[in-house]
């Protein structure tokens, strides 16, 4: 009920289709909904660039997906390994799961939330009508299998990153508080905007976000002059707007469908994954992720783009989105490496894989589970 | 639920505000259009600030407002009304019976003091509901009532960041969203911003000074006449209010007409390509930061078109919207006089309209690359020094410790802030006086013992029966945040340069400390008469890098002003949140050689200054820049800074014995230390 409520009180939103230039911050969306695998996006940008207003309109074209009816927690029916405990039970069990189908959600955790509400907390209603201990779902459980967006993600309480940070990295939210003690999937998107100005984001944190972009006013007088037409448009008549904008927004929703349906048919070549791996090497990344986030971002580029096989340029800008910010070793450095660096760095992978070809033999049993591992890795 | 005085306040009408032109066509452009999107009234007290705004109030055309409706929500737009609202509504389409009872209400001014809290402001639990009657409720906050109203803030540049940090979602997007203490509810919330603030108190913070519209300076009337008038008025409607409001009500009502009509042509209006263009090349040429200020530029210009009773937007309407809305989102020098901002924009306008009149297609010039640099580089007297690079702060000093003293709950000064829900539940306590921050678990844990004796002498049905002498309050913990005032001497002196560079480079040292450990660094310079403070408050090294590019030296030592600029800043800082704990380090040879007040003894007045420190609690480090590299001298040195370092019985070093540890590495130190000792 308070969800509907939710939906209703929230005022037309801005098409995403609207939005003038931001292209790369537009495509990082996209991608992340295509492939829930990606791992969210940090949006970098000075005020009144449009982020908060693009990750909102992104709420209007997100697909539909399959949940099991009645479930708080929207567990998928298909899968068990992501279910909550209730649905488990009954799965197990042999009976059916009654599926209903919604459109994903998009779930913003506001500034000033508290610990409880996201995390989830004793029902208080129920605890003193009824004397029943139960739990009152929290923005974690909310967002499962949706977009969580934190807006002014660098102000957000320490206490509650530490929160979100833990669940973010597991996929499942503990609540063990206030005499309750319950588990839940709590697989999300994550999504945030910053103003670096207002102070950097916790590195942890900044690690956990796969891509960043920064965005900038336009400089361009001509996008500026239509983007200044176009929100006073929008204004003036926001439901008249968001018609006029609601088949370019219905072509990209249709998109994303196409492309998530295809992105786990994309292949990748093995030469590539050792491109990939030189790269990082050569750029010298903290730790493993960005090798893993770089490939499924190009085979999601490449699904997008409606291709079944990855090419040179998907891993560029792939590695763009991933890479960019990462490589900034203190706050210092200027702006983030562009695509011309990210293809400098390819040429020289390229160069050292071709000098030393130097592969380690597999058997075919090896092969086989290794290109497995792999498949599992990149859905 | 927090009474509401039906008790009628007399208002000094606005038509009787004599002066202080441009603060009243501001709050007017506001009362024709509330899209405009707020006011920022700039300047000292007692000018009229709150009389004008509570006036404006009065003004306006009465709403229409949904009777009991705590939103105050509009009976007759469905698509911003509360869910409650909305749902009658609904249900009645089904049943076509009773409708929304709805009543005429003036406009409110909803006041929101510096000392609010989170869920004041947000709206919280209604505690008495959910124990009496076991139903979870919002307790509506401010931001309700200030629905379709006036939201005032005095003194808004003081306000905690926190409140701000929620305000600035609200003001943007017209909802406020409440997700607290297992409430989740979302509610319209379109109100127009007004703020009020005085400069010389600090700066407002850049996030929100960016989503408030307007800007105007206002300053007292230096005519004897208009004062004398002003006295006389407010004198006699003193005396007999009551009739001072009817005399003046013609006035007043001529205003209303205006504001009327105005409102009326406001919806005829549109803007030509050839003014949007105008106002996106201002904004382009003046580097402005994001497509905000474009957009209520011209918001502004189409509203006082309507003011001005046109229905064609006038060159003159942007050139008087440029000067509510671009003054202050310039980036400006921090040593640069303030420009005579007047005819920077209508050179401006001539220049660009004579380009758009060349070019009569100039929609189709895009394909030509943008000029990126139209940005005169800014002359600054003086020499500018690079910013020094940053020392590594080592990674074992920055051990954090966690305040356990409860500094949230012990605060003398404001009460209201001491029960300040921030901050983790940590354990749960007797509550020693009335709480609103309660503990549901405990509570109902002590509950448990008594229900049997309880039920049966109890008439309702409820599992649990829960009194007074259960309520259990929570206990947080929250982390201490440190806010660290470097005070640099910039003057001519020797080792100026070696000084700037030391100061810069610690400054970006401290804040990739600060950038994990959440405190703050602000830096004050003084040089010539006074000092100024280059970077306030700040936990962003992106800020640093934005104020500290430039930055000149020269000139006399004005120590005393620029360690008071220091102290104030610290002070307001401490009135916006009373729990950080502030540090002071002066960067200085100590030979000062100008006073504040003419002819004093610049050293009597740093005495005072630091006695000043002490009783605030400030813990002050003076670093000694003394120079001794001439050899004549070698060894000998005047050590003036020890002195000062008596005054503010401070921690005494000198820089050129820092060579092993840095000055960072010190302040660091220092600050564990400090928070280790409380």
């Amino acid at each position: 009920m308070q969800a509907a409520f939710h939906e209703q009180t929230r005022k037309v939103n801005y098409p995403f289709s609207a939005m003038i230039g931001q292209e790369k911050m537009k495509m990082a969306l996209v991608m992340n909904v295509i492939n829930h695998q990606i791992g969210g996006v940090l949006i970098r940008g000075e005020r009144g660039s449009g982020k908060t207003l693009s990750v909102r309109g992104l709420a209007d074209i997100l697909p539909e997906i399959d949940v099991v009816e009645g479930c708080r927690f929207s567990c998928d029916p298909k899968n068990i390994s992501k279910m909550c405990n209730l649905c488990r039970d009954i799965y197990e069990k042999g009976q059916r799961l009654p599926v209903a189908r919604r459109k994903m959600k998009l779930t913003e955790l506001p500034v000033g939330t508290t610990e409880d509400r996201v995390v989830g907390t004793l029902n208080i209603e129920r605890a003193i009508t009824e004397g029943v201990k139960a739990l009152e779902i929290g923005l974690l459980a909310e967002a499962n299998r949706g977009i969580l967006y934190v807006d002014n993600i660098n102000l957000l309480d320490d206490h509650i990153m530490d929160v979100l940070l833990d669940s973010a990295a597991m996929g499942v939210n503990v609540v063990e508080r206030e005499g309750i003690s319950v588990s839940h999937p709590a697989h999300f998107i994550l999504i945030g905007s910053m103003n670096p100005e207002e102070g950097e984001l916790r590195p942890q944190l900044h690690d956990r976000l796969a891509f960043h972009v920064e965005v900038k006013g336009a400089k361009n007088l001509k996008s500026r002059l239509k983007i200044m037409k176009q929100a006073m448009e929008f204004e003036r008549d926001p439901i008249y707007f968001k018609k006029l904008y609601e088949e370019s927004d219905n072509e990209i929703a249709c998109k994303i469908i196409e492309a998530s349906k295809r992105v786990p048919k994309v292949t990748i070549k093995d030469h590539f994954l050792r491109i990939v791996a030189r790269m990082c090497i050569e750029l010298d990344v903290d730790g493993h992720r960005p090798d893993i986030i770089i490939t499924r971002a190009a085979m999601t580029k490449a699904a997008y783009d409606g291709r079944r096989q990855v090419t040179e340029d998907d891993m560029i800008f792939a590695s763009e989105l991933t890479l960019g910010f990462r490589m900034r070793r203190n706050p210092f450095d200027d702006a983030a490496l562009g695509s011309a660096r990210f293809t400098q760095v390819m040429e020289h992978a390229k160069k050292l894989e071709a000098e030393s070809p130097k592969k380690i033999r597999m058997t075919g049993n090896q092969k086989k589970g290794a290109r497995k591992i792999r498949d599992t890795k990149m859905k | 639920m927090v009474q509401k005085s039906t008790f009628k306040r007399v208002v000094f009408p606005f038509a009787t505000i004599v002066g202080q032109e441009m603060m009243k066509k501001a709050l007017m452009l506001n009362a024709i259009n509330p899209k405009v999107g707020g006011v920022l009234i700039r300047g000292e007290k007692g000018t009229g600030k709150s009389t004008a705004v509570r006036a404006l109030a009065e003004l306006l055309p009465k709403i229409d407002v949904v009777r009991g409706c705590p939103f105050n929500c509009n009976p007759r737009d469905i698509s911003v009304m509360c869910p409650n609202c909305r749902e009658t509504v609904l249900a009645d389409q089904d049943t076509k019976s009773g409708q929304l009872r709805s009543e005429k209400r003036q406009i409110r001014v909803i006041d929101l003091p510096l000392g609010t809290t989170e869920d004041r402001l947000l709206g919280s639990l209604d505690i008495e509901t959910a124990i009496k009657e076991g139903k979870k409720s919002l307790e509506p906050g401010l931001l309700a009532d200030a629905n379709r109203g006036i939201l005032y803030i005095d003194e808004i540049n003081l306000l905690d960041d926190h409140v701000v940090d929620i305000l600035l979602d609200s003001a943007t997007s017209g909802i406020n969203v409440v997700e607290r203490e297992g409430i989740s509810f979302a509610h319209p919330s379109r109100f127009i911003l007004v703020g009020t603030m005085n400069p010389e108190e600090g700066e407002l913070r850049a996030q929100l000074l960016d989503r408030i519209a307007l800007h105007v300076p206002t300053e007292a009337l230096h005519d004897v006449d208009l004062r004398v008038q002003i006295t006389l008025l407010r004198n006699s409607f003193e005396k007999d209010p009551e009739k001072f409001i009817e005399d003046y009500e013609k006035e007043n009502a001529r205003l209303r007409r205006k504001i009327k009509r105005a409102q009326k042509l406001l919806q005829n209006i549109r803007i030509s390509d050839r003014t949007m263009m105008l106002i996106c090349k201002m904004c382009k040429e003046l580097d402005v930061e994001g497509h905000r200020p474009d957009i209520m530029l011209a918001k502004a210009a189409v509203t006082l078109a309507a003011y001005h009773n046109r229905t064609e937007i006038a060159q003159t309407d942007v050139k008087e919207a440029a000067e509510f809305v671009l003054p202050y989102r310039v980036r400006r020098n921090p040593f640069g006089e303030e420009e005579q901002h007047d005819n920077l924009f209508d050179d401006m306008i001539e220049q660009i309209s004579d380009e758009l009149d060349l070019e009569p297609q100039f929609q189709d010039n895009q394909d030509k690359p943008e000029m990126e640099d139209t940005e005169e580089a800014e002359k600054v007297e003086g020499k500018i020094h690079k910013v020094g690079t940053p020392v590594e702060v080592p990674r074992d000093i920055n051990r954090r410790k966690r305040d356990r003293t409860l500094r949230s709950g012990s605060g003398k000064r404001m009460k209201t802030l001491a029960t300040g829900r921030k901050g983790r539940y940590l354990k749960h306590r007797i509550p020693k006086e009335d709480t609103s921050d309660i503990a549901f678990d405990a509570t109902v844990r002590a509950s448990a013992v008594h229900q049997k004796q309880r039920k049966k002498n109890s008439k309702n049905s409820h599992a649990i029966i829960i009194k007074k002498e259960d309520l259990r309050e929570k206990v947080r913990q929250s982390k201490v945040s440190t806010l660290i005032v470097l005070s640099v001497d910039a003057s001519g002196s020797m080792g100026a340069m070696n000084r700037m560079e030391t100061a810069k480079g610690t400054v970006f040292s401290l804040l990739m400390d600060a950038y994990q450990n959440r405190d703050r660094v602000a830096m004050v310079a003084f040089r010539g008469k006074d000092g100024h403070i280059l970077l306030p408050p700040t936990s962003g090294v992106d800020l640093a890098r934005k104020l500290l590019v430039n930055l000149p030296t020269g000139g006399k030592t004005p120590l005393a002003a620029g360690i008071m600029k220091s102290l104030s800043l610290i002070k307001n800082e401490k009135r916006k949140d009373p729990t950080i704990v502030p540090m002071l380090v002066v960067l200085s040879d100590g030979r000062s050689n100008i006073s504040i007040v003419e002819g004093v003894d610049p050293m009597k007045e740093i005495e005072k200054l630091g006695q000043m420190a002490q009783e605030e609690g400030i813990h002050s480090i003076i670093i000694d820049s003394e120079v001794t590299k001439k050899r004549k001298f070698s060894g000998f040195t005047f050590e003036f800074a020890k002195d000062i370092a008596e005054f503010f019985n401070a921690k005494y070093f000198r820089l050129d014995r820092l060579n092993e540890i840095s000055l960072g590495d010190v302040i660091t130190l220092e600050k564990n230390q400090l928070l280790d000792a409380m």
